[in-house]
């Protein structure tokens, strides 16, 4: 064999500092390990960890960029208030001011509307500990609507370790063949996606399934395109083809679940035929690559968080443990962004008979999220009068940009930078970047990791426990939130340390002891069983599986779709946990939103890339760039944006809709 | 030229290995964060091409486009003022104390590599991290690259390397 290895490198800075901090990217749920140089208390260079064992020293573009939202122009400095949205903004002079104020237009709303009159968004920059201190107040308040992208609407408390990865994606070099469906980690997670293709480098198969033809599909050796919201069907139908071939692997499948018979029992009725024409694959197809699967054995099976929204999501883990990759090197199943352990914040404080939390157990809790929002933010039903958001969920819903007046309506933001949703505000509060605040930060691996603080927040932004202490204090909640400094300020470290030991998952485990196990390049894992580990499979993390309840047929039906007659083309935009790191390319050129249309759909419009287009959705227009590409089929748009629409009509800036309708009917009839 | 320039150094190489840029765009934001350039200045292009249609498949790929560094660089050539240079390592770099702005480089390469940096009012360009590279360090796009795409070192090392990935490539399909 041909001795390799590989260049020397040579990290470090060329600035002048006088302290770094290594840390942790909190960018997206990769973990990987960051060398932050300080001058002066300033941020001034940002370069990869050698040691970190995940990322050896590479940075993506968003690990690599996050200084320039420390240091933006557009940061928000000072909270902000007003009385109608017609109104300019008035600065507050403090934090404590604008808590006040808070607190008494929350409490007048809650005398008016009843409690469920709140809603709270939750987006991922802003912090686990403004979700977690989000879910608490919530819980007090007596409001079940909490909204995050991270929930998994098809996990509960008990049965969260099902659905989360088995094994560190080093492993992935041990498998021989990587199952990739509805995900994008070569453009979400790129540092990641160099496990993938080292794994490919030692001969392992890639086969990606997806609607578009994506960058990570662009470096597959078997390639799936399905239509949308099929994935777990496809998962459905290639068990049913792996049981009625009767292929080696499940030879032992009775010794791998309780109830076996009935589970195989329950595909005799299904038809491979008619799942795979929903699927829009060929039956031939998908049984050669069930066969292909069955050969290539221990499979790593790695999902996008988009279909922990669809029915029979349980199919992956079936289908992992059904043909008995669970707990074998290279072999599991590895949903991405679903690192997160069952944590409680609110159970010792949820009174009996009051509606739960919604996210927990709601099938469609990110639909009726959105719906909620909507009818919130309109106005239009007796939902929610109150919404306090952290991302730009406003700026995504069909009234962004028409800054309507509702009186009895209060909308409050909480964040690093002006946006739409800011905009469409009554009052902002500004928010600290993750690299002021220490804070626990769990990776995709189950990884539990202590991401250190690099620079000290500006004066007036606080973290998401902070805000919700202030709102806590004034509500006469204290006592449920004791996490105070000698100063003041939020105490991280014990808040942290309190909701670790709320889980039996990942009691006993302190933040001291992660800073500890950090320093010294080692990593702890929940199921937290006391000691860290430097082994790249730590057995803990399979414990749980050999306890799951197969996902039969039939669970994830779907009826043949009927051609829409007012917006015949299917829309996708990213999921919103990873919507950023996609977008990151056209932020980093100062694109407008870009809008992805097939070659063929485009020239029936004529449009070219570059033009203006309106996408028609049925409840709003967005005004994006066409960019005419190959990557979506000709019946699929793909906008870079948000969006919680299937549907969408596509039409040329100045071209009527009913012209452009007439055109796409006749194209894909 | 300064001292420093004047002195004999060893000629290093920046390799692309496109089978595995990804088009995550790392190492542009790395090399903007690296000169304190704006998102508009773009030093480095990553260029999708396709997806292309190749019978009943499609294929798509990447390939980052900097500075090459030309033997005989045209911008170098034209430059009215002198700012744009070339190092005895082979780096060509432009001296922003004598830039104009002019944009004459870019007119003159014919890869249209130097942009303007609309908020200094200055040519950005590749000038292969010489600062970093001068203290024994990596460039900044071939260190953060996310995939080893890009690999840096002195030119008989970066060819070995070349070769061995090839010869590790056709050892493994023998297999």
């Amino acid at each position: 064999m041909i001795d390799y290895s590989p260049m020397m490198r040579f990290n470090g800075t060329r600035r002048d500092h006088d302290l770094m901090v290594t840390t942790v990217c909190r960018e997206c749920a990769v973990g990987c390990g960051l060398c932050a140089y300080v001058s002066e208390g300033r941020l001034i260079d940002v370069q990869g960890d050698e040691g970190n064992p995940v990322s050896e020293g590479r940075l993506c573009a968003r690990g690599a960029s996050f200084v320039r939202d420390l240091y933006h122009p557009e940061r928000l400095a000072k909270p902000m208030d007003r009385t109608s949205l017609l109104d300019d903004f008035r600065e507050l002079d403090s934090r404590e001011e604008a808590l006040d104020l808070l607190a008494d237009r929350l409490k007048k709303i809650r005398d008016q509307q009843g409690p469920e009159s709140l809603l709270i968004e939750c987006h991922p920059a802003a912090g686990l500990d403004f979700y977690f201190a989000a879910r608490r107040f919530a819980a007090l308040w007596g409001t079940p609507y909490v909204y995050s992208p991270l929930d998994d609407p098809k996990s509960s408390l008990s049965t969260g370790v099902r659905n989360t990865p088995d094994s560190p994606c080093l492993s992935w070099t041990q498998s021989r063949c990587l199952f990739i469906i509805g995900a994008d980690p070569a453009a979400t997670h790129p540092v990641a996606f160099r496990w993938i293709l080292k794994a490919q480098k030692n001969g392992t198969d890639i086969v990606v399934a997806d609607t578009r033809f994506t960058k990570t599909m662009s470096k597959a050796d078997f390639a799936l395109r399905i239509r949308p919201d099929t994935a777990n069907l496809l998962g459905m139908a290639l068990m049913k083809a792996i049981l009625e071939d009767e292929l080696p692997a499940v030879e032992g499948i009775g010794d791998r679940f309780g109830d076996a018979e009935a589970w195989r029992n329950s595909f005799e009725g299904m038809s491979l035929e008619a799942a795979a024409e929903i699927i829009g694959l060929p039956s031939m197809i998908v049984k050669e690559t069930a066969r292909l699967l069955s050969k290539r054995g221990p499979v790593q099976v790695i999902t996008g968080k988009p279909l922990a929204h669809l029915p029979a999501y349980g199919i992956w883990r079936t289908m992992a443990t059904a043909m008995g990759w669970t707990g074998k090197p290279g072999g599991g199943w590895y949903p991405l962004d679903s690192g997160l352990p069952p944590l409680s914040s609110s159970t010792d404080v949820q009174a009996e008979g009051q509606p739960a939390i919604a996210s927990a157990g709601q099938a469609n809790a990110i639909v009726s999220m959105h719906d909620l929002l909507c009818d919130a933010a309109t106005g239009r039903t007796d939902g929610p009068k109150a919404i306090i958001c952290s991302g730009d969920c406003l700026g995504d819903l069909p009234l962004a940009g028409t800054p309507h007046d509702r009186p009895a309506g209060l909308r409050v933001y909480f964040g690093l930078r002006a946006n739409k949703t800011s905009s469409l505000s009554h009052m902002v509060f500004p928010a600290q970047a993750w690299a002021e605040r220490n804070g626990l930060f769990f990776s995709n691996d189950r990884a539990m990791l202590w991401g250190r603080k690099i620079v000290e927040p500006p004066e007036q932004a606080s973290s998401g426990l902070d805000f919700w202490m202030g709102l806590a204090g004034r509500l006469g909640w204290e006592e449920q939130f004791p996490w105070k400094s000698d100063d003041g300020s939020a105490n991280h470290e014990a808040f942290y340390e309190w909701l670790l030991g709320m889980s039996p998952l990942t009691k006993g485990c302190r933040p001291e002891a992660l800073r500890t196990s950090s320093d010294c390049g080692e990593m702890v894992f929940w199921p937290f069983q006391g000691q860290p580990s430097t082994a790249a499979i730590p057995a803990s993390l399979v414990s749980g599986s050999g306890t799951i309840f197969p996902t039969p047929a039939g669970t994830a039906e779907n009826a043949p779709e009927e051609p829409d007659e007012l917006y015949p083309l299917h829309i996708e935009t990213p999921d919103p946990v990873s919507c950023a790191a996609v977008c990151v390319d056209s932020r980093l050129r100062n694109d407008r939103c870009l809008v992805q249309i097939n070659p063929e759909t485009a020239g029936a419009l004529g449009i070219g890339t570059g033009d203006d287009v309106l996408v028609h959705e049925p409840r709003r227009i967005t005004e994006a760039r066409a960019w005419v590409t190959r990557m979506v089929p000709r019946w699929l748009v793909y906008l870079q944006g948000s969006s919680n629409e299937k549907r969408a009509l596509v039409c040329k800036k100045g071209q009527s809709s009913q012209e452009a309708l007439t055109i796409l009917r006749e194209l894909l009839s | 030229m300064t001292d420093r320039n004047s002195e004999k150094k060893p000629k290093n190489v920046l390799m692309v290995d496109p089978s595995l840029c990804i088009g995550c765009s790392s190492c542009q934001a790395a090399c903007q964060m690296e000169h304190d350039l704006p998102a508009c200045a773009r030093t480095v292009n990553v260029l999708q091409l396709g997806p292309y249609e190749q019978g009943d498949d499609l294929i798509m790929s990447f390939l980052p486009i900097t500075c090459f560094h030309c033997d005989r660089p045209a911008c170098v050539a034209e430059c009215p003022t002198g700012a744009m240079q070339k190092r005895d390592d082979g780096i060509v770099f432009s001296n922003l104390d004598l830039c104009i702005g002019c944009q004459t480089c870019a007119v003159a390469c014919p890869y249209g590599v130097p942009v303007l940096n609309p908020e200094m009012g200055k040519i950005a360009k590749c000038d292969g991290c010489r600062d970093r590279v001068d203290l024994g360090l990596s460039p900044s796009c071939a260190l953060k690259c996310p995939t080893g795409a890009l690999s840096f070192g002195a030119a008989p090392r970066v060819i070995q390397d070349k070769r061995q990935r090839v010869a590790l490539k056709i050892a493994r399909a023998l297999e």
